[in-house]
């Protein structure tokens, strides 16, 4: 596992749309996008999922939660928040083995413009690659030690 | 000063259980510290601990079990001096080998640290796979573990669970193992063993 490729991709997903949208239909919007990245990670060969993870904080103590750990198991999605608004940012993690973060930031931004025309909203993607790479270089050590 | 580490691979539940484990032991009167370990430049879990209004100190930038071993005994002493918790739950990464971060905090035992106790969340859904790749990884926690607990009871068979209670047991003989779903409030038996923990 130690000679396996493991570069965490960070981003910031902000998705905006022309009319308020419930926090249902945010919820649903961000359960789309994981687990059309569940998919399109999970579907990679020489891809293992440790964790995609997202996080929208929508102010006070609200926030939307979304988790996927593969291609198989349903996305798990939580939200305490009520209301609608017309944009929200998903903080995004993915932290997934055998997948360069190169890929992992274009299959993020395929998996983003598929959710665009399923929900009729636009979005835009900010990865932060290269602080992710100094990270992985600080992990090291092997599995075995 | 109490330490409890929570270990397990990536998107095990482990901060899930941490509000849930951290909730619980406020509610009894406990002040909590949550120490969280993060890889890649967004600490995503901090973000929600601190949302649900807990007091979370991060360790971002790399791994607690290697590099940043010492960065985790300085927040430790920060801790102690600044704030006084009675108990730091500590989560480091999913990556991180659980093994390594033993040694190192061993190597730097505290005068303010009463007991050390490490609790292993396993997976019951991804058993088969994690121990086809991973294998030192899954066993190291579990031989490191005081307590396992083989979470996603909600969604897991009975035969996965089962198969994930045999390896963990092989694996340590001596841990207490306990099935559960972290989504849900505490188990009360579950509760009182990690309470005995802190005593």
């Amino acid at each position: 596992m130690s000679d396996i490729i493991f570069e965490p991709l960070a981003a910031s997903v902000h998705f905006e749309s022309e009319s308020r949208k419930s926090i249902q239909e945010w919820t649903a919007i961000t359960k789309d996008l994981m687990e059309r990245l569940g998919t399109l990670c999970g579907q990679s060969p020489g891809a293992l999922i440790g964790h995609i993870k997202g996080l929208c904080l929508l102010g006070e103590d609200h926030y939307i939660r979304a988790s996927v750990i593969g291609h198989k198991p349903p996305v798990d999605v939580e939200t305490n928040a009520s209301g609608a608004r017309a944009g929200l940012t998903m903080e995004l993690a993915m932290l997934v083995y055998g997948l360069p973060c190169t890929t992992l930031e274009r299959l993020l931004k395929r998996a983003v413009r598929e959710c665009l025309v399923a929900h009729q909203v636009a979005a835009t993607v900010d990865p932060r690659i290269s602080a992710n790479r100094k990270a992985h270089d600080h992990h090291d050590h092997k599995s075995g030690d | 000063m109490f330490l409890l580490v929570i270990t397990g691979f990536l998107g095990t539940g482990k901060t899930t259980f941490m509000v849930k484990l951290a909730g619980k032991a406020m509610s009894e009167g406990l002040k909590v510290a949550l120490v969280v370990n993060e890889i890649g430049e967004i600490g995503i879990d901090d973000k929600f601990m601190t949302q649900c209004g807990f007091n979370v100190w991060e360790v971002l930038g790399g791994c607690i079990c290697c590099t940043l071993a010492g960065e985790l005994v300085q927040t430790l002493d920060n801790l102690s001096e600044e704030y006084s918790p009675d108990v730091v739950i500590v989560e480091p990464s999913g990556a991180a080998d659980p093994r390594t971060l033993v040694h190192a905090l061993a190597l730097s035992s505290r005068p303010y640290l009463k007991t050390r106790r490490h609790i292993a969340l396993l997976d019951p859904l991804r058993m088969d796979m994690l121990m086809e790749v991973l294998e030192p990884l899954v066993i190291s926690a579990v031989q490191q573990a005081d307590l396992v607990l083989i979470n996603k009871a909600d969604v897991a068979s009975a035969q996965e669970i089962e198969r994930t209670r045999q390896i963990a047991s092989q694996a340590n003989p001596q841990a207490r193992i306990f099935v559960m779903c972290a989504k849900d409030d505490l188990d009360r038996d579950l509760w009182s063993e990690i309470r005995s923990c802190l005593t």
